[in-house]
Order: structure tokens, then C-alpha cells, then sequence
């Protein structure tokens, strides 16, 4: 018995999760205050914690000695104020597209898969250009153009969903893949002819940049529900390990091991759905993570969804903390669209897949 | 565990695939469905393996009916074993079989040594215990066919259903895979293309035809070179091997 033990170690005693998901967290936990650091204004990492730690001291009544004079300072508003809650956001942001990432693979069992497949981005893009050229959604103010991605995306989900699902068909993977596409098509064709028919050049240089995507917009008060929404759908994901790993080797044996997969299918389509409109909302369509981060990760730590669900959400918060340090600083004194930077690093690395592995699309 | 189907039809796209099956499976019976490509063996199975609702009759498991029992508790009670094409994610072979104990679990119920237990139990009596730690996308044909066998019975199921289960795999384990369910003492449902392997095996046989059951019963009795005449258009000669005690048919032309 001990030696057919020995003979096959398992993954379950080789693999530390729990100590491998600390040690990520604490690099998280660094790259954010690191991160911090870099900015118009250069402020020493030991200074970014000792504001934040004050910071956060006062938010929960307790007063350290000197915490006032620590605050005081112009340093702590440019740190609490512009960049921490922005750096929140890029992990947010990063955390949220890589698990919609991952539950997308699985749910159409395909490993190009990502979270815009359904056309969430361009349905997204079409609202933001309404709001930004045409002025819809101003009742909104300042939250305009992100209700306005918010409900492209609502509406090109359901739109899919109808489709995919609609007629004898149980939602095959292949249907919702097309009707991803031709929303896509549909939603991007609106959005150029928005574009080509403006007259507001600012207008035309704001719907660029947003469909490039950017944290820019990042405020305290922007952070609360995309905040809510990525912790839930993470951790609800986070329950559905099992599940996510019969997807993985198809309907039917999903199907003799229990799982209603027709039914699962579903409800993983809207969670994922709510995960990447609410993060498109606030940061635009920021391309290739929900792509990459999944595969980096099941490079190194195999496809088992108990651990590749953690690790990507954690993985993808650090990656675009970074990601967005070289889009704030590359250019110098101009900000670079985030999402040229996650391309760049993610095109390339998406033939480099392409390539190097025989994936199919979509096959049984 | 009893497997009953009444009457059952299953009709797609207008077309009828099959029509009055009565079939039943009891007293840990090794029961086979032969037949040729295409008369609805596999259409069946997949009736009763749940990924195909009948269009008409119904499917009772141990004297209950089928749309009565929730999806988990029959993946619970019936392990399944068909045919696979390549995996498009990584797994290793250890994480496939282990999927097995999926219906026996909880949510966030992680495997204990006792699933590891059966996992490597199963895997050693497929003979790809050493293979464990391998990519599943590296195996050959037979080699994921077998692992496949692993992960039916670390289900621990209580009845077995094969669609073809021996092809891909050489002749040492067809007999095996065969021996092993035979010696689980549990009901197994088989579709089956070998018909001597079917003669060797199975206490009952179905011979099914264009979606019908054309004949059933012992299948010393069953495969007479009539019916395989009639039904796979093929002259064969039964033979009597009397120092096994057995018959065997040898195929002459078609």
C-alpha cells in the first residue's frame, strides 16, 4: 500500500496550493504598493506603505503617532486618491477578465476562447461611442459611458444567448461562437458608422482611446460595483472546480459523471457575461488577458481547475498592475492605452499557441 | 442494478433511428447488443447513458423511472464507457480518472486518500497505473480507452454501459477489459462488434437491425449463420471447440 504511494505521488500532495496562492497574494500585495511608486511624481515605496498603512489605520479608527502629518501631505492625496484606487482597479480589472477567461474555455471547451467571444467588446464599444459622440446616457453624468458599455454588453449577451439557444439545438458551443461573431460584426459596423459620421474630433480621439481601453477613469467611486461583482463571480467560480473540469473533457462525459451540462452552461455564460461587462464598463476593452493568463497558468500548474481558477485571477491582477505601470510611464509624459500593451504582449504570444500547441476549435 | 427500456424510439430530424426497444439487463448479467454500423446500438445506449431523451417509451433504472432520477444520482449508480476523440486541454491521466468520484462529491469536497485509493485501484486493473503521471493527449487509442475503463470504476458504479469498449485496444486487452467488468459481478450493457468476443462474454444478446431487435436470447443460440446472414450479409461457418466447450464463427466473404 505505502509503496503503490510512493510509486505515484499525487498532484494533491506535490502541488502546495495553499502556501503557492499566499506567496501570489503577497506578490500582489507588493506590486501594488511598488506600483504606486511610479507616476509624474516619483514617491519611494516605504513612504507608499506608510501612507497607506496610516491610511487605512485611520479608516478603521485607529490613530498612529505622526499618522496626521503622514496625511497631510500632498504625497498621501496623489497616492490615496489618483493612484491607489486605480491600481485597484487594474487589479480588479485583471482578476475579473482572467476568470471569465477561464470559465469561457471551459464553457465552450475551447482553449482560444476569451471573454469578448460573445461580442461583450464590441457590444460595449457601441455603447461607449453612443455615449461619448452621441450624447445618450447623459442622465447618467459622469457614469455615462459606462452605463452606456455596461448595457451594450447586457444586450449583446442576451442577444447571443438567444440565439445560441434558441430552436432544437441544447446551446452547442460552435452556435454561440457564430452568433458571437455576427453580433460582433453587426455592433462594430454601428460603432464605425457613429465614428465615420462625427464631427468631434476630441469625441472621435475619446471613443479610441476608450476602445483601447484604459484605467484612466479609475475613482473611489467607480471601484464599488465592479469590486462586488469580481469578488463574486470569482469566488462562485472558485466553488465550481469540479464542474469546470468535466466541461473540459466534453458533454458527454460531463454528462455520465452528473452534470447537466446544457443547464450549467448557462448560468457559467451569465456569470462570466456580469464579470467581463461590469470590468468593460469601467476600463474598456483591455484585449488578450482573459486569453493569456488562463494558458500561462495551466502551463505551469496543469489544466485542474482547483487551481487554475486562484492562481489566474491572482496571476492577472498582478499582470495588469504592471501592464498598466508601462502604459502610464512608457511614453513619458502622455498615457498610453492599456490595452496596446496587454495586445502587444498577447498577439504574439497568441500565434506562439497557435503554433506550438494542436488545438482545434470547437471539435468533439 | 436493473436497466429496463420500453418501447423506446428515438427519432431525429424526422428520421426514425430506433423503434420498439424492449431490452432489460438484470441479475448481473453481461448483456451485448450487436449488430451492424448503424442499427442503433449506439443511439440506445446514449437513451439510456442519458445524452439522448427518448422520443417515445421510457427507461427505468432498478424499477424507477429515468426522468425520475436526478442526473447525479444515475452517474452515481452507472458507469460509462464510449468512445473519445483528443482531449483540447492538458490533463494527466491521474485527474482524468479521479473525475470519476465527480457525482459522489460535494461542492468544494475535495478527493481524499480514499479517492486516490480507488483512482490507482482502477488504474492498476486497466494496466495503466504506471502511466499516471502522463499527459492523457500523449496516450495512444487504446491506452486512453483504457484509462477511460479507469475512470468508469472509480465511479464505483453499480451497473456498466460499453459502447465498444475493445476497439483501439489489442488483443491482451480486450480480453482483459472484458475479464475485469465480467469480474465486477455488477449488470453490464455492452455494445459490441466482435461477435466471437460477444459469444465468449455476454450471458444475453440483442441483435439489433435498421433500429429494431431482430433476435435476443443466449447468443450460442442467437448468432446462427442464418441470422449473421441475414442481418451482417456475411457467410460464416459455427464451429463447435469442444476441448473449450465453447463455439466460435469463423467469417467466410461477404
Amino acid at each position: 500500500m505505502s509503496r503503490r504511494d510512493d510509486a505515484f505521488p499525487t498532484l494533491r500532495r506535490r502541488f502546495p496550493l495553499g502556501p503557492v496562492t499566499a506567496a501570489l497574494l503577497v506578490l500582489l500585495g507588493l506590486s501594488v504598493v511598488v506600483s504606486i511608486t511610479f507616476g509624474p511624481v516619483h514617491i519611494e515605496s516605504g513612504e507608499v506603505a506608510r501612507i497607506l498603512s496610516c491610511k487605512f489605520a485611520s479608516l478603521f479608527s485607529y490613530s498612529v503617532p505622526g499618522s496626521e502629518e503622514v496625511l497631510s501631505s500632498s504625497r498621501a492625496d496623489i497616492i490615496w486618491n489618483i493612484r491607489f484606487p486605480r491600481v485597484l482597479m487594474a487589479v480588479i480589472v485583471g482578476a475579473g477578465l482572467s476568470v471569465s477567461g477561464v470559465a469561457m474555455q471551459a464553457v465552450v471547451r475551447n482553449p482560444l476562447a476569451n471573454p469578448y467571444v460573445l461580442g461583450i467588446s464590441s457590444g460595449a464599444s457601441l455603447g461607449a461611442t453612443m455615449a461619448i459622440l452621441l450624447g445618450a446616457f447623459t442622465v447618467f453624468g459622469n457614469y455615462g459611458v459606462s452605463v452606456g458599455a455596461f448595457l451594450g454588453a447586457l444586450l449583446t449577451s442576451l442577444f447571443v444567448f438567444t440565439i445560441a439557444f434558441s430552436g432544437k439545438s441544447r446551446g452547442n458551443t460552435i452556435k454561440l461562437l457564430l452568433a458571437g461573431m455576427a453580433i460582433n460584426a453587426i455592433c462594430s459596423a454601428f460603432t464605425n458608422f457613429i465614428i465615420y459620421t462625427a464631427k468631434d474630433a476630441e469625441g472621435i480621439r475619446s471613443v479610441t482611446f476608450w476602445t483601447m481601453g484604459g484605467l484612466t477613469s479609475a475613482s473611489w467611486n467607480l471601484l464599488g460595483i465592479p469590486g462586488v461583482v469580481v469578488l463574486v463571480g470569482v469566488a462562485f467560480f472558485l466553488t465550481q472546480f469540479r464542474v469546470l473540469n468535466t466541461l473540459l473533457i466534453g458533454d458527454e462525459s460531463a454528462l455520465t459523471l452528473g452534470i447537466n451540462v446544457t443547464a450549467i452552461r448557462r448560468v457559467y455564460l451569465v456569470v462570466s457575461s456580469a464579470l467581463t461587462g461590469v470590468v468593460v464598463a469601467v476600463s474598456g476593452t483591455i484585449g488578450f488577458v482573459g486569453l493569456i493568463i488562463p494558458h500561462v497558468v495551466r502551463m505551469v500548474v496543469g489544466s485542474d481547475h482547483r487551481r487554475v481558477t486562484v492562481i489566474s485571477a491572482i496571476v492577472g491582477s498582478i499582470f495588469l498592475v504592471w501592464c498598466d505601470v508601462v502604459a502610464r510611464m512608457i511614453l513619458g509624459n502622455t498615457e498610453l492605452p492599456i490595452g496596446i500593451v496587454t495586445s502587444m504582449i498577447g498577439g504574439p504570444f497568441f500565434v506562439w499557441l497557435m503554433l506550438t500547441k494542436s488545438y482545434g476549435f470547437g471539435d468533439e | 442494478m436493473d436497466i429496463r427500456a420500453e418501447q423506446v424510439a428515438v427519432r431525429l430530424g424526422g428520421r426514425t433511428i430506433i423503434e420498439n426497444i424492449d431490452m432489460e439487463v438484470s441479475n448481473r448479467q453481461f448483456v451485448g447488443i450487436v449488430g451492424p454500423n448503424g442499427s442503433g446500438k449506439s443511439t440506445f445506449l446514449k437513451t439510456i447513458y442519458r445524452a439522448l431523451k427518448p422520443s417515445g417509451g421510457s427507461v427505468w433504472l432498478d424499477g424507477r423511472p429515468m426522468d425520475q432520477v436526478s442526473l447525479r444520482e444515475s452517474a452515481r449508480m452507472l458507469g460509462v464507457m464510449t468512445q473519445m476523440s483528443t482531449l483540447n486541454f492538458d490533463f494527466r491521466v491521474e485527474e482524468v480518472v479521479l473525475m470519476g468520484r465527480t457525482p459522489h462529491k460535494k461542492l468544494m469536497e475535495q478527493d481524499g486518500a480514499e479517492d486516490y485509493r480507488l483512482a490507482h485501484e482502477a488504474l492498476e486493473k486497466t494496466g495503466m497505473a504506471e502511466y499516471a503521471d502522463r499527459k492523457f493527449n500523449t496516450l495512444s487509442g487504446g491506452e486512453r480507452q483504457r484509462v477511460l475503463m479507469a475512470r468508469a470504476l472509480t465511479q464505483q458504479p453499480r451497473a456498466m454501459i460499453l459502447d465498444e469498449p475493445t476497439n483501439h485496444l489489442d488483443i491482451q486487452y480486450q480480453l482483459q477489459l472484458l475479464q475485469t467488468v465480467r469480474a465486477l459481478d455488477i449488470e453490464i450493457f455492452a455494445a459490441m462488434h466482435d461477435l466471437n468476443l460477444a459469444l465468449a462474454y455476454c450471458d444475453k444478446i440483442y441483435v439489433m437491425s435498421q433500429g429494431h431487435i431482430v433476435a435476443s436470447g443466449p447468443p450460442v443460440q442467437v448468432l446462427t449463420a442464418a441470422l449473421i446472414r441475414q442481418v451482417f450479409h456475411v457467410e460464416a461457418l459455427i464451429t463447435d471447440m469442444p476441448q473449450l466447450g465453447r463455439k466460435n464463427i469463423v467469417f467466410l466473404s461477404a
